[in-house]
């Protein structure tokens, strides 16, 4: 701390020390007036006092309390000579600082070397895990043990009398592990997750000739640190037959937040050369990316369990195999994290003159995108391997050592334009995206599921064999438009698109969207223009496979809605006026209503988004500038869905139809997630004194609002999960207030204060809920899940500051 | 190691610089072409040309274009230079855009981030190139505002309001004076018209995305198939009211597209564990795909 401290002094003081050196040399005329030289420094003491979540309010920054070099730039560029050198620093030696320097002569070449630091902090938690950061988190063996020893097993909850609610705490095991998880959280520290993102590179262009360039990037870019994810999985509980005439519908959840190592590093070198003429160009480039992770699994001791052991089907805990009862029953867990990959990119792109007023261009690329990180073993859970016939902690039990995953792309961008009259334009454009998988087909005896506790040999998910996918698509997009200047003040203008999709392996074959729509642009004099457009699109599907099978185990009627037949109505306008030469007024406005797959029974229906915003800005005079804006956006979801029965159905008229779907419509249910925000600025510039005193002043506030309304659109839900709950808004504001008086003392020096306000507070229960161990109550709750409680929420942080700039 | 490396940072720069300061007095001691086309002008336009001469613009009338000068821009001024009226002068700065852009396209025409210009959203609209450009400069990139994303705000006022969304890009820094995060819209957008759609300056959405989040780029052993087509299927790249960018908080958003069995199909309480928390992600965290051989069900 000591040392850093004294760097950055010593640092300050150099960079000042040299733009004091620069700034007297200049005042003398550098070089007999050969050389113009600019400095810009501002420096100054901070302070700086936050509430409550430091973290979010410093998520992609660092201000800290103490001195700063806030922004330190210099140039020297020759008079009548083409050499310059320029150097920038921001926000030095904090953990956000960056360093551009460049040097070079004009129009013959160029060099620039960049640092650029930029931090990611998440939230505090508490874990109980030594090895934050790293690809182990390790918890005492014994706390394992004491955890396991209080499992309330199946057979506890399932006993006859309680059969009704099998989450009671029978036994009190329940109570007694809470009370010695809770103990140990409040003996830990908590633990900062963030990251870090730390980019140098470089970059040198040479003109071989005026028209004729070259250039290199390299760049290498280190993200570290740790954020938190989560491993669970859940049971599926018989619910009892006391009253109800549905079974196993009831769920317990566990599982634990962890901490994701990040330890990415990721280098990109290119290189290229191109001919740039009036008429015509033409370039070339290459470029290869080299992604490497040191961790490629995040392992971990669950502490609920000191045994390994294999799920269960039979209630008691009984002898069978399977995996209904007792899942998570593993000792160690082990998540894959991003695998190590390369790729490579061919770009060319070309453009030339045509007769007419006209313009083709061109762009071409091929990209090979490879991975082939070798795999982990199926599982760390030894228990597991006599049900699988193999030894699942060891990887060379498993038919590949690596994925052998392989894409090419290849991309074609071209644009046809032409203005054959003085009042007509013209645009044809075409595209075309393939992503084509040559990712080798795997076939696994099995995998580890159900929290690593049993062995399927099918997919879960499908009910197929154990075999990846190679997903693809092509994509073609033909667009055209028109814009025809009907008179000077007015511009009208038609467009129509097509955009065609041919997947592979996934559940739907093709897509096409159709669009067509119109603007116009009118400007009947200087002191206003309106323009406002419209447009339509219509998707189709082909081949979409209905669900319920195992090419697409989704509930039959759904529809995924990127894929499924849309209709799109989108407008948009904005309206300018300059009633006089000291104000502005500007009304602006978009709407966008999506229907997805109306005649289909479930999936996402409509999306609705709207904004409109108005600004206004007024200029009285030399001395003072308000400004102000206000925005609203609507965004309304529509969402049907339905609770899955097993193979209940309740008697009355609306189940007739849908007996063999497993979706009873007593059990449907219905959600409208309406998301509102307000948005509000403004401020003023004021010159209190002419050239010397200033005043900067600005307030901005956001606010949120997220309403999920869900309801049963067929009366009562006879399943208790199907049951509409109500949730609470969701809401979320920030402030942010600034204020800046700066005073010159000369045309080089000012010196000012600053205060600065942020305030953000957050409503969301997904959060506030959150208790580091929780023991269930609800049909759906957990009652063996940690949570390091990882999140922000609110923070109301105070930044006042005195500076000085110099510049000349 | 932070103490070292921050030493090491700091000695470089100061070593980087004093060497480009030693370096400097040197080099400008060379000689340079003389400028073209500009002597007319400076005779009553001394100070508009000095300062012109330091900007982009003015060094590339030296070094970069040649023949470039005031003409190139203004026009022949004979009329103007005889009477010494503003009216008879070309005018970029109020002109119509139109014209304002074929005059820039005059050299502009040769730059590669202009080739997809034609046709593009903001030539459609008809917007001038001064619209967003001040031709004697002063800031970087000769824009009108301090950076790019003052520039664009002035119409998208939808785009500034995302951010101050909950969630959102590092765009923002109100700390800074000047507001500047680390990210503009040109880390992602090119406003002068691109390949892909949308003004994104990649091939497509999702290759711009895997410039940052290159972990999410390679091929997996289990893929969620919405994530290589589009990541804006879920994510909300300016800003949004949920966490991670997310377009719907979860599990919503699963549930838009997932009801295959019991627990997913579920309306939920809000102390469930699959509503709060991460949701789905409590027991499903690889959502961007997995290459586990357990990972069927992204679960590991």
């Amino acid at each position: 701390m000591r040392g850093k401290g004294m760097s950055r002094k010593t640092f300050l003081g150099a960079l000042l020390a040299v733009a004091l050196a620069t700034g007297a040399q200049a005042a003398n005329d550098v070089m007999d007036g050969k050389l113009t030289v600019a400095v810009d420094a501002q420096v100054g003491v901070q302070a700086r006092q936050t509430d409550d979540s430091v973290e979010k309010f410093n998520e992609y920054r660092d201000v800290q309390t103490g001195f700063f070099l806030d922004d330190f730039r210099f140039s020297a560029d020759g008079t009548d000579s083409p050499y310059y050198v320029g150097f920038r620093a921001r926000h030095a030696l904090r953990a956000d600082e960056t360093y551009k320097l460049g040097f070079g002569r004009h129009g013959q070449y160029g060099v620039r070397f960049s640092y650029d630091s930029l931090p990611h902090n998440f939230a505090q938690g508490k874990l109980l895990y030594s090895g934050v950061g790293t690809g182990d988190l390790v918890i005492a063996d014994q706390l394992q043990a004491d955890l396991q020893a209080l499992e309330q097993t199946e057979n506890d909850r399932d006993a006859a009398a309680n059969k009704v609610n099998p989450l009671v705490d029978v036994t009190g095991e329940d109570a007694l592990t809470k009370g010695i998880v809770d103990g140990l959280y409040s003996t830990r520290d908590f633990t900062v997750l963030k990251l870090k993102r730390e980019k140098a590179s470089l970059a040198f262009d040479y003109d071989v000739a005026n028209d004729v360039k070259t250039w290199m990037k390299v760049s290498h870019e280190k993200r570290d640190g740790a954020r938190t994810i989560n491993a669970g999985s859940y049971e599926r509980w018989d619910q009892g037959a006391a009253g109800l005439t549905h079974l196993k519908d009831l769920f317990t959840i566990s599982g634990a937040e962890l901490a994701e190592p990040v330890d990415y590093r990721t280098i990109v070198f290119a290189v290229g050369a191109g001919v740039y003429k009036k008429a015509w160009l033409a370039d070339a480039e290459y470029s290869f990316t080299d992604f490497n992770n040191d961790y490629s699994a995040l392992r971990w001791d669950n502490a609920l369990r000191s045994t390994d052991e294999i799920g269960r089907t039979a209630a008691a805990g009984g002898a069978t195999l399977g995996n209904n009862y007792n899942r998570g029953r593993f000792v160690r867990g082990q998540l894959g994290l991003p695998p190590d990959s390369q790729s490579h990119q061919v770009n060319f792109n070309g453009s030339v003159e045509l007769p007419l007023h006209s313009r083709f261009a061109a762009s071409l690329g091929y990209g090979l995108i490879e991975q082939n990180q070798a795999f982990n073993p199926f599982s760390l859970n030894t228990a597991i391997s006599p049900r699988a016939g193999l030894d699942v902690t060891n990887p060379a039990a498993l038919p590949e050592s690596g994925l052998h995953g392989a894409v090419t792309t290849l991309t074609q961008s071209y644009v046809l334009s032409s203005k054959p009259i003085e009042s007509l334009s013209l645009a044809a454009k075409y595209r075309f995206y393939k992503y084509k998988n040559d990712t080798r087909r795997i076939s696994l005896p099995g995998y580890a599921a159900w929290g690593e506790s049993d062995w399927r040999t099918v997919r879960s998910d499908a009910g197929t064999a154990v075999q990846n996918d190679t997903l693809g698509f092509t994509k073609h997009t033909v667009d055209f438009s028109a814009d025809y200047k009907v008179a000077k003040p007015l511009t009208v203008g038609v467009e129509t698109g097509v955009e065609y999709w041919d997947r592979d392996e996934v559940r739907v074959d093709k897509t096409k969207e159709f669009s067509v729509g119109g603007s116009f642009i009118y400007r009947p004099a200087d002191f206003a223009s309106f323009k406002a457009a419209y447009k339509f699109a219509k998707r189709t599907d082909t081949g979409y496979i209905e669900g319920a099978v195992k090419k697409n185990p989704e509930a039959a009627g759904l529809r995924n809605f990127d894929w499924a037949e849309r209709t799109r109505n989108k407008a948009d306008g904005r309206l300018l006026l300059y009633p006089s030469d000291s104000v502005s007024v500007g009304f602006s406005g978009q709407f966008q209503r999506d229907q997805f797959a109306k005649d289909t029974r479930f999936g996402l229906k409509s999306v609705e988004a709207s904004n409109g915003s108005v600004d206004v800005s007024y200029s009285p005079s030399e001395t003072l500038n308000m400004f102000a804006s206000y925005t609203r956006e609507h965004r309304r979801s529509k969402i049907k869905n339905g609770a899955k029965d097993d193979a209940f159905n309740a008697a009355g008229p609306l189940d007739d139809s849908f007996t063999t779907s497993n979706f009873n419509p007593y059990n449907e249910w219905n959600s409208n997630i309406s998301e509102d925000v307000d948005t509000l600025g403004f401020g003023a510039n004021v010159a209190v004194i002419p050239e010397k005193l200033e005043l900067d002043a600005s307030y901005n506030f956001s606010h949120s609002r997220t309403d999920t309304y869900t309801y049963n659109p067929n009366g009562q839900a006879k399943l208790g999960n199907g049951e509409a709950k109500d949730w609470p808004l969701v809401k979320n504001s920030l402030h942010e207030i600034k204020a800046d008086l700066g005073y010159k003392f000369t045309k080089s020096i000012k010196a000012g204060t600053r205060y600065m306000y942020e305030g953000f507070h957050l409503t969301d229960f997904a959060w506030e809920n959150l208790q580091p161990y929780m023991p269930g109550y609800s049909a759906e709750n957990s009652t063996r899940y940690l949570f390091a409680d990882a999140t922000y929420r609110n923070y109301d942080s105070h930044v006042g500051m005195v500076y000085l700039n110099y510049s000349f | 190691m932070n103490v070292m490396s921050t030493r090491m940072r700091m000695s470089g720069s100061i070593v980087i610089l004093g060497l480009a300061l030693g370096v400097v007095p040197v080099a400008f001691g060379a000689e340079a072409p003389a400028a073209a086309g500009t002597e007319k002008c400076q005779s009553c336009h001394a100070d508009v040309a000095k300062a012109f001469g330091s900007t982009k613009h003015g060094k590339a009338a030296y070094y970069g274009v040649q023949g470039a000068g005031c003409v190139s821009c203004h026009g022949e001024s004979e009329k103007h230079a005889g009477s010494g009226d503003k009216a008879d002068a070309f005018n970029p700065a109020k002109a119509d855009p139109e014209k304002v852009n074929e005059t820039c396209l005059e050299c502009h025409s040769k730059t590669k981030a202009l080739m997809f210009w034609n046709g593009s959203a903001h030539s459609n609209n008809e917007l001038g190139c001064v619209a967003c450009h001040s031709v004697h400069g002063g800031k970087d990139k000769l824009l009108k505002a301090a950076d790019d994303k003052a520039v664009c705000f002035t119409c998208h006022k939808n785009v500034r309001a995302a951010m101050f969304a909950r969630s959102k890009h590092p765009m923002r820094d109100s700390s800074n004076p000047k507001g500047e995060g680390k990210m503009t819209c040109a880390s992602c957008h090119n406003p002068h018209g691109s390949e892909s759609e949308k003004l994104i300056s990649a091939k497509s959405v999702n290759d711009k995305c895997y410039e940052c989040h290159t972990e999410k780029k390679a091929p997996l052993l289990w893929e969620h198939s919405p994530v290589k087509e589009d990541c804006l299927t879920c994510h909300a790249a300016h800003g949004a009211a949920n966490d991670k960018l997310l377009t719907v908080r979860p599990p919503r958003l699963c549930q838009s597209c997932h009801m295959q069995g019991r627990h997913q199909s579920g309306t939920l309480d809000v102390n469930s564990v699959y509503a709060i928390g991460r949701s789905c992600l409590n027991c499903h965290p690889m959502v961007h795909g997995s290459n586990s051989p357990s990972g069927p069900v992204l679960q590991r």
